[in-house]
């Protein structure tokens, strides 16, 4: 049985985690460490969890390690043979699959179902069967939906309609091609090097995700690479964003004045920045941004020699009532740089967004914040190989924390029992290998679980066009560089040394290998966001360059089921309401020079379905509130009681990415920490502080158990991960800092606190020897 | 590294600080005795510098002794000499000494017995030494660490040393031009560096500074810029600097090379700003003599046995050299003050003054109207010369002093001037030379490769008055910046010395800067000195002006500069003002009786009676 588990676990890692041939990394070690179990079957004792977590996502991994960081039993389970969920990095034949559809493997054959020997619920259980919506087609059951994929030859001049083909019908017959290698072949041949991003995700270097990733040690399983550029597209050309004193300093596309305006309004916030970091240090940890008032009253409460600065605040507070606009205005901020602070800086996703003054101000701080602290420059980081190394990441934490994970491995029912108040209690999950498992909780990606029924979608969905462009050409590059005023006569160059620079390289413009860019031209109804990488992230191969296209879908958008039901044009399979994404692609390639040079385009509609969230309590009012939501009694019918399982948090829903069209990670973390708190109080209120054992280290040797967990030392986290992770972070690292000190000889003094992993931890000022 | 803090000592770092502290201790005793034994060209006592040294390399006292016992190895062996056996022997003592020296400095960067012990090893080193690494190494450390002043100021050094290696490896007509090449190439290279350097953060004093030295260098080179060159990279340069005052309005670094490219550059340092042919009757003699009296901008010594004063007539070609001594005006006084932050051994035997007298033999005068030519020979260690000059000059000369012509085997300076007589007025006993364009001097330096510099000329009126509205423009968006408001003072004090609006910036720069409020008054006062003596001066039409009343103005302090158009003057009332010093009237020469407040500090010597009131 052991054996036919390692040998699916090979086949796993095979399919989907080798990006680059030979890849013989860490990475590959810390798989095989994991207790990867696909469709393998438990032991008796072995099937009993605190929660079984089901999907992969990003939120999924990050409840499931802090979970099972915590001391709970984490059952981690995914339909599909790859990590990743609605945030997962496909390689080429994955993405082939996905485009049409067919990411979720094959159902399990009725003789595997008999595995457990048992078909029917025994009396007293009821067994609520989830697989019967949504399993026959995967697009309704996603939140992504209207996927097409086109390959080249990828004209989008109307001359040559019969020229599109389509990749999507035949499942890999590409164009016709004589002798040599079609390109549809080499890509298939480079699959593996492919690591393509459904929803991309760039981390601010100061945020909620970093600080966890430093804290609990995950970052040592990832690698980042900083996001060279951000560009907003101007007359023809592309606009490097300026970062930093000396980047306006350089820039040569900003005139006189408009350096001094950006540099007056951008000092102006940073001086609101500082000062108000200097009175709360919690602003700084990317969440609680002091409001105006507060922000006002901070500065008010300055000494002397900050007396401009309070006059600043107080300045400030008065403007920051108005719009957005208003208040660039009040700075004198001319129209172009409106829109290079609205579009580019600020990534806004509509045409004039109603934001107000400080919205706008909160967007900028945000990136402000992040600057200079990783990438020098840049406030964003992207991680190498694809944004699910971030959920990977997260899974090996929890898989050394006795998180056991299955992969193509979905829950068919869940099985409630009728507890002691009449109430249907969740007690345990049948998978589709005919299993049955014990859980009391069940976190599950909306993928899994059918949507509700009875309450109707509200209409419009807000949804995110994504358009996927694979090119030869880099579309997003540095304009050529400014002639320095250097009185230097023409001296041959140095030529690079680099034998393969690509047709792009030698275009003009320095290459961009992660860049962002906004574009916004009249007579489209919402700026386009554009993230581009290229080889050096490990997510295509060398020549090539990945770039995503996403826009807020305008509102006049037919819903989803109009849309893919409606005709289509050019693109083959492709609704209209791709037609703006696709003539910005065009516009790029043509001004970059190269309209033949897209090979394949890709392109879906996300939008965001029903989650659980509202039933969660809000950890920020409820943490001294005893109060138990109305539990309402069973009802017949399936989402009825699942419902009613759903509303006493025995099933959580998790939520979708959300529909940004812009590519930061926002909110992520924080719908994870909302999940996770719960789960941990509601936890501890039924059976006690969680006893949490000895963590596995890395190097197997166990560890001195820690304290218990109890509900006061979650009542004092706040709303971050990290908060809520605190107990355990600092005992850990007390315990690493102990260890340190005995294998130095020890000493008289008592270690002062260090600085671990750079992240400076103000909460913990207790050392050892106290 | 600036702006972050020094890591605490951690506790369990202590025993290894103290440990580290007894060897240095053991060792520290080891070389003492080794030193007290005379041990000095022993190759052990280097081994246990060398031990020392990679413990810590801030010891200057480890250094020292290094040298010691180094000086004492070069002495023992001299059949291994550098021009004999490069690379090894004596010259490969001082590479290790190099690589050892990159070591210790990429420990602590910062260290002054470092960065001289280098300096000395490169000096021994001699001909052979390699430029190039020393520029690379400048480099590194600089994009570690942009503003560490150490290494800009090495780089200076072998930027000089560079120069000078240029002049000798290669003699010959050929090989000149292909010298000229290489020379200006490397100039080139260091303006690409600076630009470098400021392209990442445009507040560095240092990068600027270097660039304007080289900038300099470059525009000394013959036949490289014509004017017109000249003037656009200048207006190129302008731009640049124009893109980080927008950027960064309140930089001082950006305003000191605004104001240094519009005001100084190319400009001499050392200017005459006024002469004067003073008549003094003296009785015993009964008949009338004169001297020439010349005013600089500085303090120099005027080399006497070699200067000379020509002076042409308009009419025919008569060409009189004139004989006669110079001597500093004020010899005690100007020499006693100059000179005494000058530590006594290093004061010059010369004189050093910022006023020289040239008395005409018996019965040579200037006549009606003539051209006075002065071929004036500096000393260079005379005096305080302003740090620019010392950089420009004088360590390209001391270096090389082998090669130079030993003739020039002083650093000196030969500047012609050239002064017109007017025909008219003529007030009193005084004669004002007007002094032509002293700017456009020609420039012999040392004896060898003369040079002139004259090309780079932005200080003229077009440009100054452009650049006047650029400034007035940023004023419009940022009226607060004082360092726009300072730098169109100095324009105005260019172009027009007496415009009303001047005083009323002044003024006003005092309120915006209050922490340079002295600095502004003293501006102010200036500005009013010249603009009152001016005007009475002018006013003053029918005979010779005999007094000048500046009573009651507020002034704080009294510019010679200033004042020197009334040179001439018997009478001046300075009373009721917030005068600390009369210093002020030193040129004032003819001055017989002063008007001033009770204490203030006197002028040492007056000739006629002064009075106070």
């Amino acid at each position: 049985m052991a054996s036919e588990g390692f040998i699916d676990t090979l086949s796993t890692l095979e399919s989907w985690h080798f990006a680059c041939e030979g890849d013989q990394s860490p990475r590959f070690l810390a798989l095989v460490r994991r207790r990867n179990l696909s469709r393998m079957l438990l032991d008796e004792g072995e099937r009993e969890f605190d929660v079984c977590v089901v999907g992969t996502g990003l939120i999924e991994c990050l409840i499931a390690a802090s979970l099972s960081r915590c001391g709970l039993k984490v059952l981690h389970l995914d339909g599909r043979d790859y990590y990743g969920g609605n945030w997962s990095s496909l390689n080429y034949k994955q993405l082939k699959l996905w485009s049409q559809g067919r990411e979720q493997p094959e159902p399990p054959t009725d003789q595997q179902l008999q595995a457990d020997g048992q078909t029917a619920p025994p009396p007293g259980e009821e067994w609520v069967p989830l697989d019967d919506v949504g399993s026959d087609s995967g697009v309704t059951s996603s939140c992504f939906v209207d996927r097409f994929m086109a390959t080249e030859p990828f004209l989008l001049d109307e001359s040559e309609p019969a020229s599109a083909a389509s990749a999507s019908a035949s499942g890999g017959g590409g164009g016709g091609g004589g002798g040599c290698e079609t390109t549809e072949e080499r890509l298939v041949r480079q699959s593996n090097q492919f690591c393509v991003d459904v929803c991309p995700r760039l981390l601010y270097c100061r945020s909620d995700l970093v600080d966890i990733l430093l804290r609990s040690g995950v970052s040592r399983y990832l690698e980042f690479k900083g996001m060279e550029g951000l560009f907003t597209w101007s007359d023809g050309d592309w606009f490097r964003l300026p970062f930093s004193r000396s980047d306006i300093f350089q820039s040569s596309a900003l005139s006189l004045i408009e350096k001094r305006l950006l540099m007056k309004f951008l000092t102006s916030l940073t001086a609101a920045q500082s000062s108000a970091a200097f009175h709360t240090p919690k602003a700084l940890q990317g969440r609680d941004l002091p409001t105006a008032s507060t922000a006002a009253a901070a500065a008010a409460s300055d000494t002397d020699n900050e007396a401009e600065d309070s006059g600043d605040g107080g300045d400030e507070s008065g403007v920051l009532d108005g719009t957005w606009f208003e208040y660039m205005g009040s700075h004198q901020l001319t129209d172009r740089l409106q829109s290079l602070m609205t579009y580019g800086v600020c990534m806004g996703e509509e045409r004039h967004p109603q934001w107000t003054a400080r919205q706008g101000v909160d967007r900028v701080e945000r990136i402000i914040r992040s600057l200079g602290i990783y990438a020098a420059g840049s406030p964003f980081l992207y991680p190498m190989y694809g944004t699910a190394e971030l959920p990977q990441a997260f899974t090996r934490v929890c898989a050394l924390h006795r998180g056991l994970y299955m992969l193509r491995c979905r829950p068919t029912h869940i099985i409630a029992r009728q507890g002691d108040n009449e109430k249907n209690r969740l007690v345990g999950l049948r998978l589709d290998n005919g299993q049955t498992i014990q859980a009391s909780r069940l976190i599950s990606s909306p993928d899994y679980i059918p949507p509700p029924q009875t309450t109707p979608a509200p209409s419009p969905i807000p949804s995110v066009l994504h358009l996927i462009a694979l090119t030869d050409r880099a579309l997003l590059a540095d304009p050529s560089p400014r002639e320095r005023p250097s009185e230097a006569r023409t001296r041959p160059s140095p030529v690079p040394s680099d034998t393969e620079t690509t047709a792009s390289e030698t275009n003009g413009g320095g290459k961009v290998g992660v860049g962002a860019g906004a574009v916004l031209e009249d007579g489209m109804t919402n700026p386009v966001q554009l993230l581009q990488v290229d080889h050096t992230t490990g997510c295509c191969p060398r020549g090539l360059f990945l770039t995503h296209l996403c826009q807020r879908a305008p509102t006049t958008l037919p819903d989803a089921a109009a849309a893919s039901a409606a005709e289509c044009t050019r693109v083959d399979g492709a609704s209209p309401a791709f037609d703006e994404l696709v003539r910005v692609l065009q516009r790029l390639l043509e001004a970059r020079g190269g309209a033949q040079s897209c090979r394949v385009v890709v392109g879906y509609r996300q939008y965001v379905r029903r989650d659980s969230l509202d039933c969660l309590p809000d950890p920020a009012t409820d943490a001294q509130s005893a109060s138990e939501p109305p539990a309402e009694g069973p009802t017949s019918d399936v989402w009825g009681s699942l419902d009613g399982l759903v509303r006493q948090r025995d099933v959580i829903v998790c939520p979708d990415p959300p529909t940004q069209p812009s590519f930061p990670m926002q909110w992520e973390p924080q719908m994870a920490a909302k999940v996770v708190w719960s789960c941990l109080r509601d936890h501890i209120r039924e059976h006690g502080p969680i006893e949490m054992d000895a963590p596995v280290q890395p190097d197997g040797e166990p560890s001195p158990p820690l304290p218990p967990y109890t509900e006061g030392m979650l009542m004092s986290a706040c709303t971050s991960v990290v908060d809520i992770l605190q107990p355990v972070i600092s005992q850990l690292e007390q315990q690493a800092r102990e260890e340190q000190h005995q294998e130095q000889g020890g000493s008289d003094e008592a270690a002062e606190h260090n600085e671990q992993g750079g992240a400076a931890c103000d909460n913990q000022t207790d050392g050892p020897g106290k | 590294m600036h702006n972050r803090r020094r890591k605490a000592t951690a506790g369990e770092a202590v025993p290894a600080i103290r440990e580290k502290a007894r060897r240095v201790t053991e060792l520290l005793k080891k070389l003492s005795k080794c030193r007290a034994e005379g041990a000095t060209g022993d190759d052990a006592a280097l081994q246990l510098t060398q031990r020392l040294i990679e413990i810590n390399p801030d010891f200057a006292f480890v250094w020292n002794f290094r040298r010691e016992i180094i000086r004492t190895l070069l002495k023992q062996g001299p059949e291994s000499d550098v021009t004999e056996d490069e690379g090894g022997g004596t010259g490969g003592l001082l590479c290790d000494e190099l690589s050892l020296l990159e070591g210790a400095l990429s420990q602590s960067p910062k260290a002054y017995c470092l960065w001289f012990h280098r300096w000395w090893t490169l000096l021994m080193q001699g001909v052979g030494r390699d430029l190039g690494r020393e520029l690379d190494l400048c480099t590194k450390l600089l994009t570690v660490d942009e503003r560490n002043f150490h290494c800009w100021n090495h780089r200076q050094l072998i930027v000089a040393m560079r120069k000078h290696a240029g002049n000798t490896t290669t003699p010959g007509h050929d090989a000149n031009g292909q010298q000229e090449d290489t020379a200006t190439r490397w100039l080139d290279d260091d303006l690409g560096f600076t630009c470098d350097m400021i392209e990442r953060n445009f507040s560095n004093y240092s990068a600027w500074h270097l660039r304007a030295l080289t900038r300099t260098q470059l525009s000394c080179r013959p036949g490289q810029h014509t004017t017109t060159g000249a003037t656009t990279s200048c207006q190129q340069e302008l731009q640049w600097i124009k893109q980080g005052v927008y950027t960064e309005p309140s930089d001082q670094s950006l305003w000191l090379y605004h104001c240094w490219l519009l005001h100084q550059a190319g400009r001499p340092p050392l200017r005459l700003v006024g002469a004067v042919v003073e008549s003094r009757s003296e009785p015993d003699k009964g008949d009338c003599r004169q001297s020439v009296l010349l005013f600089f901008s500085a303090a120099c010594s005027i080399d006497a046995t070699r200067s000379r004063v020509d002076i042409h007539q308009p009419e025919g070609d008569v060409h009189a050299r004139t004989s006669g001594a110079f001597s500093p005006l004020d010899a005690d006084a100007a020499s006693q003050r100059r000179n005494s932050r000058i530590p006594r051994q290093q004061r010059p035997l010369q004189p050093s003054s910022d006023a020289w007298r040239f008395d005409l033999d018996d019965g040579v005068s200037v006549p009606g109207r003539a051209t006075v030519i002065l071929h004036l020979r500096f000393t260079a260690h005379g005096g305080s010369l302003p740090s620019f000059y010392q950089a420009c000059f004088l360590p390209t000369l001391g270096i090389g002093g082998d090669t130079t012509p030993p003739a020039a085997h002083e650093p000196a300076l030969e500047v012609t001037y050239q002064c017109d007589v007017p025909g008219n007025p003529h007030r009193g006993s005084v004669l004002h030379l007007s002094v032509k364009d002293s700017c456009r001097a020609a420039y012999c330096i040392g004896g060898g490769g003369s040079s002139v510099r004259d090309e780079m000329q932005p200080s003229d009126g077009a440009l100054l008055e452009q650049e006047l509205a650029a400034v007035d423009e940023l004023l419009q968006i940022e009226p607060n910046c004082y360092y726009a408001v300072l730098a169109k003072c100095w324009l105005l004090e260019s172009l027009r010395p007496r415009d009303p609006l001047l005083l009323a910036n002044y003024k006003r720069l005092q309120t915006l800067d209050p922490l340079r409020r002295g600095f502004y008054q003293d501006c102010w006062s200036n500005a009013l000195v010249r603009m009152k003596v001016l005007e009475q001066v002018e006013r003053a039409t029918e005979g010779p002006l005999e007094a000048i009343d500046l009573s009651s103005l507020g002034l704080t302090c009294l510019g010679e500069q200033q004042l020197l158009p009334a040179h001439g003057i018997k009478r001046i009332d300075v009373s009721n003002n917030s005068i600390r010093t009369l210093v002020g009237l030193r040129w004032l020469t003819s001055l017989e009786e002063v008007v001033a407040d009770p204490g203030v500090q006197k002028l040492p010597k007056l000739r006629g009676s002064s009075s106070c009131r």
